[in-house]
């Protein structure tokens, strides 16, 4: 049981960069990923195809190789650019690149998500709003983005405790600095120190966990706050279908 | 230009290029094996859940959710360990004397003659279950909720015909839910495909791990960096001699 704790204790500061890299590429994402699910709806043959490549791309290859090829090419690009510039510590740091990628990789699943919301929106109330003569900004302002983001949020809700879930992995494929372990880290090395593996696993998964939840029941108040307008609330689900 | 091609043909032709391409076979074996893997774990645990004794039905509903509710890296390295060290710990009660476990200094195993030491195709194989463990939650998930859409007619019909329950459960539920069930599957076996690229983390020699190393020069970069990032300098190491 003091093994419990002692580890409780040692993982508390470890799960801040967990929950750092997560709070960091969802906003980032989630504006990238608005601009893709439009792209990808958009008439325009050059813009419509470049976003269905990127979500194809981004979407279709591991989390864990999108890592290793950000950071590779970052290392490559060190001589020629970020070195002469003065900015290779920054732009070389984990805590940089971590973000990135992961903005770039959320962007790509959450576009998809809202351009399957996107097209979800009823045909008639985008008709009603042309009808009352309003400008293509002030439909999507007042009538299609509303909807949309009510239809998506269950998904992107899904989609954030994935992206949370995925920050185990930065670590693995990014260089660890000094002492700035995440949770996986932390509990590598403490298996690695004395192999009791199940009760350093388990502490990590009971942090996941734990930050899950929140994630879930924060969510979940923006959700009913989305919908109250509706007389009956409909509750999100509160078991997750975890699915991407 | 025939140059140019012989110097591409015998680079790409080299020992650890033709090593890289031979990798390829431990991703393929995983992803297959793995799969299949999913699909039984997934059967298994939707018949828990389904079940009717409520004691299995906790099983598979703690199954599907605990493993769906921590990311697929923290178990996936967690089963092969926690595997390894239960076999060890079982082996120990059985053929440890005390004055063994006494000599013992190292925190695991308890006795020298308990250590079991994994080849590569045995670790292969545990990381394999692994993948299906994973996976299987969530194709266990998929296939629950394809076992309730089936229609309740033909079941009734086959009760109607005189069926017992498990000829009810094999030869109509289970065929009739496929349909319902494959959309899901394919997506949790391209989830799986692409989780096949975590297999370097349990040292295996997978694609992965040999793209990794045929980036030598990176990784010689990498090391130096990441010990000199302190400093805030980045040393700029020209591609040494490796160990590989």
């Amino acid at each position: 049981m003091d093994g419990f704790f002692n580890d409780l204790s040692l993982m508390a500061p470890a799960v801040l960069f967990n929950i750092y890299f997560a709070a960091v590429s969802i906003p980032l994402g989630f504006v990238f990923a608005v601009f893709l699910a439009l792209g990808k709806a958009s008439p325009n043959g050059l813009i419509n195809r470049l976003s269905r490549c990127y979500i194809y791309a981004f979407r279709g290859s591991p989390l864990f190789i999108q890592f290793f090829m950000f950071y590779s090419l970052a290392l490559s690009l060190n001589l020629a650019f970020w070195k002469p510039w003065g900015v290779s510590g920054f732009v070389l740091h984990p805590l940089f690149i971590g973000p990135l990628v992961l903005v770039l990789n959320t962007a790509a699943y959450t576009a998809e998500i809202f351009y399957g919301a996107l097209r979800a929106v009823p045909r008639g109330a985008i008709e009603a709003a042309q009808a009352y003569g309003m400008s293509p900004a002030q439909q999507f302002r007042r009538v299609t983005w509303p909807n949309l983001i009510r239809l998506a949020w269950p998904a992107y809700t899904n989609e954030v405790v994935f992206l949370f879930h995925a920050t185990a992995i930065v670590y693995f494929a990014l260089p660890v600095v000094g002492s700035q372990k995440d949770l996986m880290i932390t509990a590598k090395d403490l298996v690695e120190r004395d192999f009791n593996t199940y009760l350093h696993f388990s502490v990590a998964a009971l942090y996941f966990l734990a930050v899950s939840l929140v994630i879930f029941f924060l969510f979940g108040l923006i959700y009913s706050r989305l919908m109250r307008h509706l007389p009956a609330q409909p509750r999100m689900r509160w078991a997750p279908k975890w699915m991407r | 230009m025939t140059d140019d091609i012989a110097f591409w043909l015998g680079y790409l032709t080299n020992g650890k290029h033709l090593a890289w391409y031979a990798s390829f076979q431990f991703t393929i074996f995983a992803a297959v094996v793995g799969g299949a893997f999913a699909v039984i774990f997934g059967l298994l645990g939707a018949t828990l859940k389904n079940s009717r004794l409520p004691p299995l039905r906790l099983i598979g509903t703690l199954y599907s959710s605990i493993v769906r509710g921590v990311p697929d890296v923290l178990f996936f390295l967690f089963f092969p360990l926690a595997f390894e060290q239960t076999v060890e710990w079982f082996v120990a009660t059985q053929i440890c004397s005390p004055e063994a476990i006494a000599a013992q200094t190292a925190a695991w195993p308890p006795c020298r003659e308990a250590n079991w030491l994994l080849g590569s195709f045995e670790y292969l194989m545990l990381a394999s279950v692994s993948l299906g463990l994973v996976y299987g939650a969530f194709a266990t998930n998929v296939i629950h909720g394809a076992m309730r859409s089936v229609p309740a007619g033909q079941l009734e019909a086959a009760r109607a015909y005189g069926m017992s329950a498990s000829q009810v459960l094999w030869r109509v539920h289970i065929r009739q839910m496929w349909v319902y069930a494959l959309p899901g599957l394919s997506n949790v076996w391209m989830l799986l495909v692409k989780a096949t690229s975590l297999l370097s983390l349990l040292q295996i020699a997978d694609i992965v791990l040999w793209a990794d190393r045929l980036g030598a020069p990176n990784f010689c970069r990498l090391l130096a960096w990441s010990t000199t990032i302190g400093a805030g300098a980045t040393t700029s190491s020209s591609s040494s001699s490796t160990s590989w």
